[in-house]
């Protein structure tokens, strides 16, 4: 289902508690917010919590969305998946993992940008948790450094550092040195 | 700048960020123009990552938190304090002063309606908690009054929710503020908050001797 498929009524009958709404939100969201989740979260049963949790919390709060039509609803709920997903992040005791992940290794590669995708998303994985996190709210989902220190609870210069950081690993991991 | 950038000022030139001294050494060296590029390349390349499927779908998980949240706020209600939050809010004892029209008829028709419903809630647990089977219709019907139900406990908690403000604001009176105009709407509107909520008591009394109802059929058969 896409986004297109959740108008202003659907958010009205989302916001009373409607559950047949509030399952087309899900439906129209789970995606991105699955997306977002796997992205900064190490593994995919992280990220699947993350998106549980995420959507427990949009639907217990929904009557207290003020935002007007489905451009501020997608923001509110990427920032509740983004909020959720850091927490995981910085909470959860992370194996230090320095090999590949099995479920990103295996495909066939077909062509030469799947492998180009390949080895970015292989390289994304292998940054430590708190330098991906920072480079996909900034470069992906464009928060500013400001809002990722304030949701990470840090500094504007630790968000700083660790984009810089994650620049110059993935630099190196994908062989562009110069 | 008679040194290269380095990849913190290359990113600080890319958000409009960086100083005149890195603007200008980027403009004029080749080699830093070329790992600005090669930045924006990165970013655009992240920015073309296919979306992800979830492997499994959660939101049965999600819709069976929100039912049992609702039904928890419910059963809180028909414990006694918040029935007793109803009933004072709707009239008895002049806690809000509302237009006097016999209180005391309304306050005890929805006392007892929300007995008839605590007495149900009560049936319901004893029932589940027996022998069970579900066979897919009945697996259905359940879901659906369950849903039915949550939906009309969601409408009793705004209810709630408005009876709350309506409190707060009557602190807020008693301390020399004054009541807003949604409280005296709402005060003016005491018959109609009374008789929405006795429908959805009604309504939800309904639903849930259907609930009952379908829970026991099923213990039945699995008695004989």
């Amino acid at each position: 289902m896409s986004l297109a498929a959740v108008d202003d009524l659907a958010i009205q009958r989302a916001k009373s508690g409607d559950l047949e709404a509030l399952e087309r939100v899900y439906r129209a969201y789970e995606g991105l917010v699955y997306t977002l989740a796997r992205r900064i979260c190490r593994t995919a049963e992280d990220a699947e919590d993350v998106l549980q949790e995420t959507f427990i919390e949009v639907c217990r709060s929904m009557k207290q969305f003020r935002g007007h039509g489905p451009g501020s609803l997608t923001a509110w709920i990427k920032r509740v998946a983004a909020s959720k997903a850091l927490m995981r992040v910085r909470y959860e005791r992370y194996r230090v993992v320095d090999e590949l992940h099995e479920d990103m290794g295996a495909a066939g590669v077909t062509d030469a940008d799947t492998a180009m995708q390949l080895d970015l998303e292989k390289a994304l994985a292998r940054l430590s948790d708190t330098a991906r996190a920072v480079v996909w709210l900034h470069d992906v989902e464009g928060y500013k450094h400001e809002e990722i220190a304030e949701v990470m609870g840090k500094t504007v210069s630790f968000s700083k550092s660790q984009l810089s950081r994650a620049h110059a690993r993935l630099r190196m991991m994908l062989g562009e040195e110069a | 700048m008679l040194r290269h950038c380095s990849i913190q000022e290359l990113l600080e030139v890319r958000s409009g960020e960086g100083s005149l001294g890195a603007r200008t050494h980027v403009d004029e060296c080749a080699r830093c123009r070329d790992e600005l590029d090669r930045i924006h390349q990165r970013v655009a390349a992240l920015k073309a990552l296919p979306s992800l499927n979830a492997p499994r779908d959660r939101w049965s998980v999600v819709r069976q938190s929100i039912v049992d949240q609702r039904r928890r706020i419910w059963l809180v209600r028909t414990g006694g304090v918040a029935a007793a939050a109803i009933a004072l809010a709707l009239g008895a004892n002049g806690l809000l002063s509302w237009p006097a029209a016999a209180p005391e008829q309304s306050e005890l028709e929805i006392q007892q309606l929300v007995t008839q419903a605590a007495q149900l809630d009560s049936q319901l647990v004893a029932v589940v908690s027996r022998p069970k089977v579900v066979n897919g219709l009945a697996a259905i019907a359940i879901v659906d009054l369950e849903d039915q139900i949550s939906v009309v406990d969601n409408r009793i908690g705004l209810i709630d929710g408005r009876v709350l403000e309506a409190l707060v604001a009557r602190e807020n009176s008693a301390a020399g503020r004054e009541l807003d105009a949604h409280v005296l709407r709402m005060i003016a509107e005491r018959g109609a908050v009374e008789q929405q909520l006795r429908q959805l008591l009604q309504e939800r009394i309904i639903l849930m001797d259907a609930l009952v109802n379908t829970h026991n059929r099923r213990v039945v058969y699995v008695e004989h």
